[in-house]
C-alpha cells in the first residue's frame, strides 16, 4: 500500500472513500477550499491547476506536499490529470509516466495514438484558424464524393483538453463554420461525424490488466445513463473487452480508471471516441457502486496503486455478471428562461423505479452559500430490474419540465 | 400539489436513508447528503401533514446537524422579527426556516434539549413569532393578492396551523398585552395588526380577570368586541340586529350611557368597532350623543355645535363597520377645529361630491379597506381616511412601499397646511395626476414613468393610496434632476416638496461625489446649536423638519438611508430627548446597538417615537436649519461631540472613509 496519496481536485466524495480505506491522504484543491478544508481538518495543500508556468510547476508542488509523505496522485477531475501525472512520474523516477498523461489531455494525440493502434478512429486534424475547418469540411465533402446540392459533411469540433462535451460544437455545414466557430476556439481539434450507438466504459485496470470494466448505457448524451448497459450492448462484451484491452496496451496505462467513450454501430463496428482518466460525469461511478455493490472510487485509488496486492483486488471487485439491479440517473437541468417553482409529477415518486431525486426549489433569494450542490438543479435516481423500462423512464422524464 | 398517497413512504424512506448517511458522514462531507434530505423535506413541507411528521422527527433532524453551519445553528441567535421575511423568501430558504421553527417548538416542548436555548427562551421567541405574524394565522382575503407565490403560502399557513396546535399558550399573554399596548400607542390609521390580534385572542385564549395583565388584555379585546357594560354581559352570539333592537327599546338614560362608555373605549385605545357604527346610526342626529360616542373634548364638542350639518353630514357618510377604524380619527379631526378653517370645510364639502377617477378607484378597491367592506364605494372611503389623516396627521404609515417621503409630507401638510393637502387629495383623486413646482419649472406626475415603489403595496389608508404613487414619482424626477450636482440633492427637493415650512439651511455629514464622512465634528456642533434647547435660546422646533438618518441593522450594520421628521425637542425627566416621527409603520424599529426608539414611557404623544438627543444625534446624517442659529458652537462641549462620534464611528461610520 501507498505511504499516503494526494487527491488531485476537491470531491467530497472520493474524501469519503478515502477515509474508509484508511490511508492517509491530502487533498490538492483550488485554493478557495483552504478555508472549508481547515475548518473540518482536512489535510489541503491549495493549488492553481488552471496555471501551468515556472512559478507554478510539478516540482513546487511536490514540495508542497513532502510534509505529508505521499507516494501516489489520483487524478479525480480533467484539470488534475497532467499534474498527476508529472507528480507520479518523480514518486516513481518515471517521466514517460507524465508524458503518457498528455494522452489524455490532448485529444488530437490522443486520437492519433489509437490509430497507431489500429483504433478505428474518424478522420480528423488540428486546426489552428477557421480556413482550416473550412479546407477539413472540403476534404471530407471531397471523400464522400459531394455533388452539388448535397448537404455537407458533419464536423465536430472540440478543445484538445475540456472535459466530456465542454466546448464541443457540431457543425453541419459551411455556414455553421462562420457563425458558430469564433476566435477562442483555436487551436483545437477538428473531426468526422462518427455514426452508431455511443457508450462508455469504465476499467479499473491495475499492472496493466483491466480488474474490471463496466458498460453504461447512454440514453441521453450529458443527461441520463443506467449502469450497467442493456443487453443489446451486454452481448458485445467480449468485443468490447477487446478493443479496451488494445487501448490499454497501445496507450500504455498500467494502474488507474480509465473511461472511453465508443460508438457502436449496426454492422458491429466500434469506433473509438475519446478517453479520459478521471472520475466520470453523470453520476456513473454512484451507479456503478450501486449496481455492483463496491465503492468506485476506493476501486480506483486501489488500482492507481502499484503498492495493491492481487489478493485484495481479488477479494475486491465482484463478477462483472453480478450486479443487483440497473441503476440510472437523470440529471435536470432547468429548461425555461425564466423558472419560479419546482413540479415533481406525481406519478414519478409513485413509479416503482423511482429511488430518490435531489431535486430542490429554486430560491430566489438565496441565503448563504451552498457550495457542492452541484451545477445542475438535482438528479433524479431510478433502480429496477428491467433495463427496458429503465430506459422509456429516463426518456420520458428527459422530456419533462420539472421547474416551472 | 398535494402529495400522492403512496408517495410519502418513498419520500420518507429517502428522508431517512439521506439522514443516517449524513449522520454517519464525517463533517466535511456532511454537504453532500444536504440535498437528498432538503429535496424529501421540500416535498414534505408542501402540506400540513407533511410538515407534522417533519416535527414527529424533527429530533432526528436535529440530531444529523442539519442546522450547523447555517445562519440557523445558534438558536439563541435568531431573530423573531426576522422570520417572516425568511418563510416568504421562498425556495430551500423557506424550507430550512420552517425547519427551524420545528425545531424551537420541539425545545419549547421539552422533546429536544438544546444547551444554548431553554425551553421557555423557545416558547417566548415562538410566542414573538406568533404576535409578528398573525397575518399568517388569519389570512384575510386580501392575503390572495400578496405577491408570496402560493406553494410557499401554502407551507407558511401550514406550519402556523401546527404551531398553533402545538404551542403552549401560557407565557404569550404578556406578549401579546405589551404589542398591543405599544401599537395602540402610536394610534395608527391602519389597525389590520392590532385588530389581528386582538381577534386571535378573542378567538383562541381564555382570559381571568383575576389576573391583572389578562384584565388588561380582556379591555382591550372589548374595546373591539364588546366596548360597553350592556355588550359584555351578552352571549356569544350576540348580533347586530339584537343590538339595535335593544337601542330602539332603550331610554335616554340607557342611551347615554352606552354612548359615553363606547366613547371611553374609544379615547382609550383608538380603536372603533361595528358597535361603534351600530349605536351612532341611531343617534346620529343626536348631537350630545355623538358627542360623547366620539368621545369629544371641549373644543370638539364647540366645533360640533359651530358645524353641525356638515359634521353629522362627515359622520353619517363615514358608518360602516369596516370603517369604524375611522371614527377615532373623525372625532380628532373635530377636536382641531379644522371645520372652522374655512380651506379645509370647502375642500370637504368638494369632496362629497367629487367625480374619481377611474384608475383611482380601482387603485382605492385594492385596499384593505375595500377588502373589508360589503359595498365598498371609493368616495366614502377617501372621506373617511381624509378624516383621519387630518384627525391623526401622525398616524400614518408607508406600509412596505419605499415612499417614506411621500408619507412624511402628507403628515406635516395634514399639520401645517390642511387646505393645500385637500387641495392635493382632490386634484390627484379626480384627475389621477399631480403637479409640482421645481425651480420654476412644472413637474407633473402623469409624464412620469419612475417613482421608488416598484410593487405598490395598497395595505395603506385611502388618502396615501391616492395621493404617494404621486408623491413618490414627483420626489424621484426632483431627485433625478439634483443628481449631478455636488450635494445631496435633498437640500433642494425638500423645500420645493415639502413646502415653504423647510429651513433653506442645509447639511450633510456625508460628501456624495467622494462617499466620505467629511467634517463631522462641525456637523454634530450644527445640530445641537440649532436644535438642542440648551444651546439654541431654549427655542421650540417650530415646524417639523425632515432629516436623514442611516438605518442600522441590530448589530449596528449600515443598511441605507431612511427619512424621518423631527417634531420635538424636549426634556423628559432629567434627559433632553428628540421626539420625531418614523413613517415606516413602527416607530419601536431598531435602531441599532442600543439605540432602540421608544414610543411611549418618555413623554411621547401618540404616534412619536423618541431617542435621547445625542443617540438621535449618532444616527443623523443630514438636516435642515436656520442658518441664523448656528451661531455659538463652540459652546458645545468637545466631550458632547466626541460622545455622540463615538458612536456613529463604532456603527455606520465603518462602513465610510471618514475625512
Amino acid at each position: 500500500m501507498a505511504n499516503g496519496i494526494a487527491l488531485m481536485g476537491w470531491s467530497l466524495p472520493a474524501m469519503e472513500s478515502a477515509e474508509k480505506l484508511d490511508i492517509p491522504y491530502v487533498v490538492v484543491g483550488y485554493p478557495d477550499f483552504q478555508n472549508y478544508a481547515e475548518e473540518h481538518n482536512i489535510p489541503f495543500v491549495g493549488w492553481e491547476f488552471k496555471d501551468w508556468n515556472e512559478n507554478n510547476t510539478s516540482l513546487q508542488l511536490a514540495e508542497k506536499l513532502k510534509p505529508y509523505d505521499v507516494d501516489l496522485a489520483v487524478p479525480l477531475f480533467e484539470e488534475t490529470v497532467d499534474w498527476a501525472g508529472a507528480l507520479n512520474s518523480i514518486f516513481r523516477d518515471d517521466p514517460r509516466l507524465f508524458n503518457r498523461s498528455f494522452l489524455f489531455r490532448n485529444k488530437a494525440m490522443m486520437k492519433r495514438k489509437a490509430l497507431l493502434a489500429g483504433l478505428r478512429v474518424g478522420l480528423f486534424d488540428e486546426v489552428y484558424n477557421t480556413n482550416q475547418v473550412h479546407k477539413f469540411m472540403d476534404r471530407l465533402n471531397q471523400a464522400n464524393l459531394q455533388l452539388e446540392g448535397e448537404e455537407d459533411a458533419w464536423v465536430h469540433l472540440k478543445p484538445f483538453d475540456a472535459a466530456g462535451t465542454v466546448g464541443h460544437k457540431l457543425l453541419r455545414s459551411r455556414k455553421d463554420i462562420d457563425d458558430k466557430v469564433i476566435e477562442k476556439d483555436f487551436p483545437c481539434m477538428v473531426e468526422s461525424h462518427l455514426p452508431g450507438k455511443e457508450f462508455s466504459c469504465e476499467a479499473f485496470i491495475h499492472d496493466g490488466k483491466i480488474r474490471f470494466m463496466n458498460i453504461t448505457e447512454y440514453v441521453k448524451l450529458g443527461y441520463s445513463n443506467y449502469v450497467p448497459c442493456g443487453p443489446e450492448l451486454e452481448e458485445k462484451r467480449p468485443k468490447i473487452r477487446e478493443v479496451m484491452e488494445r487501448l490499454v496496451d497501445a496507450f500504455g496505462i498500467e494502474y488507474g480508471v480509465i473511461h472511453p467513450e465508443w460508438f457502436l454501430t449496426e454492422n458491429d463496428d466500434l469506433s473509438f471516441g475519446e478517453v479520459a482518466t478521471r472520475i466520470p460525469g453523470g453520476h456513473i461511478f454512484e451507479l456503478i457502486s450501486k449496481s455492483y455493490d463496491f465503492d468506485a472510487v476506493q476501486a480506483m485509488i486501489l488500482c492507481s496503486d502499484p503498492e495493491t496486492d492481487e489478493k485484495t483486488l481479488e477479494e475486491f471487485f465482484p463478477d462483472e455478471s453480478e450486479f443487483t439491479q440497473y441503476h440510472g440517473s437523470l440529471m435536470v437541468y432547468p429548461k425555461r428562461g425564466h423558472i419560479t417553482r419546482l413540479e415533481v409529477p406525481e406519478e414519478l415518486e409513485e413509479d416503482s423505479y423511482f429511488e430518490e431525486h435531489t431535486l430542490l426549489p429554486p430560491a430566489p433569494h438565496k441565503v448563504g452559500d451552498r457550495e457542492g450542490y452541484g451545477n445542475h438543479y438535482g438528479t433524479i435516481f431510478f433502480k429496477g430490474k428491467d433495463p427496458e423500462r429503465m430506459k422509456s423512464l429516463l426518456t420520458h422524464y428527459q422530456g419533462a419540465d420539472f421547474y416551472v | 400539489m398535494s402529495i400522492p398517497q403512496t408517495a410519502p413512504e418513498k419520500i420518507i424512506s429517502q428522508l431517512h436513508r439521506s439522514l443516517s448517511a449524513l449522520q454517519q458522514a464525517p463533517g466535511f462531507s456532511k454537504n453532500m447528503y444536504m440535498p437528498s434530505v432538503m429535496a424529501a423535506v421540500h416535498r414534505l413541507a408542501e402540506t400540513e401533514q407533511g410538515i407534522e411528521y417533519l416535527y414527529e422527527i424533527i429530533g432526528e433532524l436535529y440530531d444529523a446537524d442539519l442546522f450547523t453551519e447555517g445562519p440557523w445553528e445558534d438558536p439563541q441567535a435568531l431573530v423573531p422579527s426576522l422570520v417572516s421575511g425568511t418563510l416568504k423568501s421562498g425556495g430551500e430558504t423557506t424550507n430550512m426556516e420552517i425547519l427551524s421553527e420545528l425545531r424551537m417548538l420541539a425545545i419549547a416542548n421539552g422533546l429536544i434539549k438544546d444547551g444554548r436555548c431553554s425551553s421557555s427562551e423557545a416558547r417566548d421567541f415562538l410566542h414573538e413569532v406568533l404576535a409578528n405574524n398573525l397575518d399568517f394565522v388569519f389570512p384575510d382575503r386580501s392575503e390572495e393578492s400578496r405577491s408570496i407565490d402560493p406553494e410557499t403560502w401554502v407551507k407558511i399557513r401550514s406550519l402556523f396551523s401546527i404551531l398553533l396546535e402545538h404551542l403552549p399558550f401560557k407565557g404569550i399573554k404578556a406578549n401579546l398585552l405589551e404589542e398591543i399596548q405599544m401599537i395602540t400607542a402610536q394610534r395608527p390609521i391602519i389597525t389590520n395588526r392590532v385588530t389581528k390580534i386582538l381577534e386571535f385572542i378573542h378567538n383562541e385564549l381564555e382570559l381571568d380577570r383575576a389576573v391583572p395583565e389578562e384584565q388588561a388584555l380582556e379591555n382591550l379585546v372589548n374595546a373591539r368586541y364588546a366596548p360597553t357594560d350592556y355588550l359584555q354581559s351578552r352571549e356569544g352570539s350576540y348580533n347586530e340586529e339584537k343590538y339595535r333592537s335593544f337601542l330602539e327599546e332603550a331610554d335616554d338614560d340607557t342611551l347615554m350611557e352606552e354612548c359615553q362608555q363606547m366613547g371611553q373605549s374609544l379615547v382609550n385605545t383608538g380603536i372603533g368597532s361595528k358597535w361603534h357604527v351600530y349605536l351612532l346610526e341611531k343617534v346620529v342626529d343626536r348631537p350630545f350623543l355623538v358627542k360623547e360616542v366620539l368621545a369629544l373634548n371641549k373644543s370638539g364638542r364647540t366645533e360640533y355645535d359651530n358645524h353641525r350639518e356638515m359634521a353629522e353630514g362627515l359622520i353619517s357618510t363615514i358608518l360602516d363597520p369596516a370603517l369604524s377604524r375611522c371614527l377615532y380619527g373623525a372625532g380628532r379631526m373635530l377636536e382641531r377645529n379644522l371645520l372652522s378653517h374655512q380651506p379645509v370645510k370647502s375642500a370637504l364639502k368638494r369632496l362629497f361630491k367629487l367625480q374619481l377617477h377611474p384608475a383611482v378607484e380601482e387603485n382605492i378597491f385594492r385596499s384593505t379597506t375595500a377588502h373589508h367592506m360589503k359595498n365598498p364605494e371609493a368616495r366614502r372611503m377617501l372621506i373617511a381616511d381624509t378624516l383621519c389623516i387630518l384627525g391623526q396627521p401622525l398616524g400614518i404609515g408607508q406600509g412596505w412601499n419605499p415612499t417614506c417621503q411621500s408619507a412624511r409630507g402628507i403628515s406635516l401638510w395634514s399639520q401645517h397646511a390642511p387646505g393645500k393637502l385637500l387641495r392635493k387629495i382632490i386634484t390627484a383623486a379626480s384627475e389621477n395626476n399631480l403637479s409640482m413646482r421645481f425651480e420654476e419649472e412644472l413637474i407633473e406626475s402623469d409624464d412620469l414613468v419612475l417613482g421608488l415603489a416598484k410593487d405598490f403595496d395598497y395595505h395603506l389608508d385611502i388618502v396615501s393610496i391616492v395621493l404617494v404613487p404621486h408623491l413618490d414619482k414627483i420626489y424621484n424626477e426632483m431627485m433625478r434632476r439634483c443628481s449631478l450636482r455636488q450635494e445631496d440633492g435633498h437640500k433642494w427637493v425638500n423645500p420645493a416638496l415639502y413646502g415653504q415650512w423647510i429651513p433653506t439651511g442645509f447639511i450633510s455629514a456625508y460628501d456624495v461625489t467622494t462617499h466620505a464622512i467629511k467634517d463631522y465634528r462641525n456637523f454634530v456642533r450644527v445640530f445641537y446649536a440649532t436644535h438642542h434647547p440648551d444651546y439654541n435660546g431654549e427655542n421650540d422646533l417650530t415646524y417639523p423638519n425632515p432629516v436623514g438618518i442611516f438605518i442600522t441593522s441590530a448589530t449596528g450594520k449600515l443598511l441605507g438611508f431612511h427619512a424621518v421628521s423631527i417634531l420635538r425637542v424636549d426634556r423628559d425627566e432629567d434627559q433632553m430627548r428628540v421626539y420625531f416621527l418614523n413613517p415606516n409603520n413602527e416607530g419601536r424599529q431598531s435602531w441599532g446597538g442600543e439605540i432602540t426608539p421608544t414610543v411611549a414611557g418618555h413623554g411621547e404623544e401618540h404616534g412619536e417615537s423618541s431617542l435621547p438627543f445625542y443617540q438621535f444625534a449618532s444616527r443623523l446624517y443630514a438636516f435642515h436649519y436656520h442658518q441664523s442659529e448656528a451661531r455659538d458652537l463652540e459652546a458645545i462641549s468637545e466631550e458632547k461631540v466626541t460622545q455622540v462620534e463615538e458612536i456613529a464611528r463604532n456603527s455606520w461610520g465603518e462602513s465610510y472613509i471618514w475625512t
